[in-house]
C-alpha cells in the first residue's frame, strides 16, 4: 500500500473524491450502487482477513462465521432490542472481535495447521448454531433486517445515505489498517509469520499478537456483516456456509497476500465475478470451480496475486527513474542494481 | 443399550479412521495436511457409483471388480493430484501447498456436481445386507459389520506393506528423514507421488464402504473434519494412533448423539478437536510425531 508519499496521498485523495461524486453521475442506478455498496463491504472483510493470514500468517477457513456473527448480532439487536443501527453495528463488531478473541486463544498452543482445522470446524459450529437458535435467527429460514435509520436517514441499500456510510467505513478502517501495519502491532504480526522462533527471540509476546489478530480480523469482519445484513435486507444460514470462507481466503490470495492494497483488489475482483456468475445457471457450480482453481492456479504462478504485478511495475518505473539518473552519476547504478 | 450404541459407531468410526489414515500418510511424508482428503472420498464415492452403472454388481466376484475400479482409480487420482499440485510447490513454503489443497477441495466439490456428477443425494446398493441380525441381545447389520471387517484387513494389509515391501520400507524411511533416504538412492519424488496415491486408495476405500452409510452427495466432503479430530484423538501423526482414534470418535459421537441433546453431533468434531489439542496434545496414544 502507499507508503505515504505525497504523490500517493494525492492519488488517493483524487480517488476518495471521486467515489464521493460517483452516486451523482448521469448513468448510476440502485443496482450500480448496490454492487458499490457490496464492494465497499467486502473491502472491509478483506482487509480484516488480510491482517490475519497476510500479515500475521494464520490461516482461517472459518471467517464466514464471524461474517454471520455480524450480520446476525446487528440484525438481532436492532429486531429484539431496538437498539438504532450505528450502536447495533459497532456492537456486533465488538461482540464479533470478542468472539474472535476466544478462537484465537487456542491459536497460543496450536500449530498453523491444526488452527486452520479448529477455525474450519468453528465454521461448521456456528453454521449449525445459527438452526439451533431459532427463537433469536429463525432457523434455517431466515430473517429480514429491520430497515435502519441514521438519524432522520434510512439506511437501505439503494439510498445514498447508505453508499455514504459505507464508503466512509471501508475508507477510514482501511487507513486504519494501513497505520496498524506500520506499527509496532504490525511488525509484530510480520514477525511471527516468519518464524515464531525468532520472533519470540526478539521479545514478541506470541500469545498476545496472536489473539490481537483474531479479534482484530473479526472486528472488521463483523462490521462488514453488520453492514451486508443491512445491503442485503435478508440473512440466511446457508447464505454464510464454508464456501465463503474459502472464498474470503481466494480473494486475499487473488488480489495479493500482506498487501492492503492486494485486499481491496481482491475485494472489487470478488464482487464483479459473484455478480458475472449470478448470470450463470447455478447446476454448473461455476463460483467453486472458479475459486477453486483460481486459488491453486494464483498460488502456484503468482504468488504474490495483482499486487504483486502492481509492485512489479512500480519497482520497474522506480528503477528507470534510478536509470535515468545513473547517466549523471554511474555510481548510483551499480547501486541500485544491488 | 450402551454396547448396542458402541457397535453402531464402530462403523462410522471405520470410516473416520480411514480418512485419518489418509492424512496422516501424506502428513508424515510432505509435512502437507491435505485439506482436500474428504473431497477425494467423495470423488471416489461418485465414481464407485458410476463403475456400478458399468458393472450392474449383483455376486461377490461383480462386487470384487468394482472395488478394484475404485482402488484403481483413487490410485491413479491420487498420484494425478501430486503431479498437478502439490509437485510443482514442493519448495513453497506448507502455507501455499495447504491452501492449495483447499482451493482443491472447492474445486472437487464444482467439478463433481457441476461437470462430471451432478448435485443430488444417491442411494446405493452395497455388497453387505442392511437385514438386522440379532446376536447375543445385540443387532448387528452385516453392513457394518462388512466395513469394519474390511477396514480392519486393509489396515492389516498396509501394516504389512509398510514392514515387509521394499517399497513400503522406502516410504517409512522417507517419512523419517528425506535427506537421508535421498542419500541411501530412494527416489524421494515417486515416493511422494505414491504416498498421495496410496493416501487416495485409503479415501477410496473409505468411499466405497461409506457410500451405502453416507449417502452419495457433493458434501460428503465435510468427513474431513470429523477424520481429522479422530487422527488427533489418537495422537497426531501416528498411523496406529488415526486407526483407533478414528474408531473412537465415531463411538463417541455415536454415544453423544443419544445421551446428549442431538446437535452435538455438529459440534463433536470441534469440541474434540480442541480438547484434545489444548489438554493433551498428544492425543489418547500419544504417539504425536514432532517435525522441525
Amino acid at each position: 500500500m502507499p507508503n505515504g508519499t505525497v504523490g500517493t496521498k494525492i492519488l488517493v485523495g483524487l480517488l476518495l473524491l471521486a467515489l464521493i461524486i460517483t452516486p451523482h453521475l448521469s448513468f448510476m442506478n440502485s443496482y450500480l450502487l448496490y454492487i458499490l455498496d457490496l464492494i465497499y463491504i467486502s473491502v472491509l472483510v478483506s482487509v480484516g482477513l488480510n491482517l490475519l493470514a497476510g500479515y500475521a500468517g494464520q490461516i482461517s477457513i472459518g471467517h464466514a462465521a464471524f461474517y454471520a456473527m455480524g450480520a446476525y448480532c446487528s440484525a438481532i439487536l436492532q429486531d429484539k432490542l431496538g437498539v438504532p443501527f450505528a450502536f447495533s453495528m459497532v456492537l456486533a463488531a465488538s461482540i464479533t472481535a470478542a468472539i474472535g478473541y476466544v478462537v484465537g486463544l487456542p491459536a497460543i498452543r496450536l500449530h498453523g495447521l491444526f488452527l486452520a482445522m479448529a477455525t474450519l470446524a468453528f465454521g461448521r459450529v456456528v453454521e449449525e448454531a445459527l438452526i439451533i437458535a431459532e427463537p433469536l435467527t429463525h432457523g434455517g429460514d431466515g430473517m429480514a433486517v429491520p430497515v435502519a435509520t441514521l438519524g432522520p436517514l434510512a439506511l437501505k441499500s439503494d439510498t445514498l445515505a447508505f453508499y455514504y456510510v459505507c464508503l466512509a467505513l471501508a475508507f477510514v478502517m482501511t487507513w486504519l489498517a494501513v497505520n496498524i501495519v506500520k506499527s509496532r502491532t504490525g511488525r509484530a504480526f510480520m514477525a511471527l509469520r516468519e518464524s515464531e522462533i525468532a520472533a519470540q527471540t526478539n521479545g514478541i509476546d506470541l500469545a498476545k499478537y496472536k489473539t490481537i489478530a483474531f479479534a482484530l480480523s473479526a472486528f472488521y469482519t463483523g462490521m462488514a456483516g453488520a453492514l451486508y445484513a443491512q445491503a442485503v435486507t435478508f440473512i440466511a444460514p446457508d447464505g454464510f456456509t464454508i464456501f465463503l470462507s474459502i472464498k474470503f481466503l481466494a480473494v486475499i490470495i487473488i488480489g495479493g497476500m500482506g498487501s492492503i492494497l492486494g485486499s481491496i483488489l481482491g475485494a472489487i475482483t470478488l464482487i464483479v465475478l459473484q455478480e458475472g456468475f449470478a448470470k450463470l445457471p447455478p447446476q454448473w457450480g461455476a463460483p467453486m470451480i472458479f475459486y477453486g482453481a483460481a486459488l491453486i492456479v494464483v498460488i502456484m504462478f503468482m504468488p504474490q496475486g495483482i499486487a504483486g504485478w502492481v509492485n512489479k511495475i512500480r519497482y520497474r518505473l522506480a528503477l528507470r527513474k534510478m536509470g535515468a539518473l545513473s547517466q549523471l552519476t554511474p555510481s548510483a547504478s551499480d547501486a541500485a542494481v544491488s | 443399550m450402551f454396547l448396542q450404541q458402541v457397535i453402531g459407531g464402530l462403523a462410522t468410526g471405520s470410516i473416520y479412521a480411514l480418512v485419518a489414515l489418509g492424512f496422516v500418510l501424506i502428513f508424515k511424508a510432505t509435512d502437507v495436511v491435505n485439506f482436500a482428503q474428504g473431497e477425494v472420498m467423495m470423488v471416489s464415492a461418485f465414481f464407485t457409483r458410476t463403475a456400478m452403472g458399468w458393472v450392474h454388481p449383483h455376486g461377490f466376484l461383480t462386487w470384487t471388480v468394482v472395488a478394484l475400479l475404485t482402488i484403481l482409480f483413487a490410485a491413479l487420482f491420487g498420484a494425478l493430484l501430486e503431479r498437478i499440485i502439490v509437485r510443482p510447490l514442493m519448495n513453497a513454503p506448507v502455507f501455499s501447498v495447504v491452501m492449495a489443497t483447499i482451493g482443491l477441495s472447492t474445486l472437487l466439490i464444482g467439478l463433481s456436481g457441476g461437470v462430471i456428477w451432478d448435485w443430488d443425494t444417491y442411494v446405493i446398493e452395497s455388497p453387505f445386507s442392511k437385514k438386522p441380525v440379532h446376536i447375543g441381545g445385540i443387532i448387528v447389520t452385516p453392513l457394518d459389520a462388512g466395513i469394519v471387517a474390511v477396514t480392519l484387513g486393509f489396515i492389516l494389509v498396509l501394516t504389512l506393506y509398510f514392514k515387509c515391501t521394499k517399497v513400503g520400507i522406502a516410504m517409512r524411511a522417507t517419512q523419517q528423514n528425506k535427506q537421508t533416504a535421498m542419500l541411501m538412492g530412494i527416489n524421494v519424488k515417486a515416493i511422494f507421488a505414491g504416498t498421495w496415491a496410496l493416501s487416495a486408495v485409503v479415501s477410496g476405500i473409505a468411499g466405497f464402504l461409506a457410500a451405502p452409510i453416507l449417502l452419495i452427495d457433493t458434501n460428503m466432503g465435510g468427513i474431513t473434519i470429523k477424520g481429522f479430530a479422530g487422527a488427533v484423538l489418537g495422537g497426531w501423526g501416528s498411523i496406529p494412533g488415526a486407526i483407533i482414534g478414528g474408531m473412537s470418535f465415531g463411538v463417541l459421537e455415536n454415544l453423544a448423539t443419544v445421551y446428549l441433546p442431538s446437535w452435538i453431533k455438529h459440534v463433536a468434531a470441534f469440541l474434540v478437536l480442541l480438547g484434545v489439542l489444548m489438554i493433551k496434545p498428544d492425543g489418547l496414544l500419544g504417539f504425536t510425531v514432532k517435525k522441525v
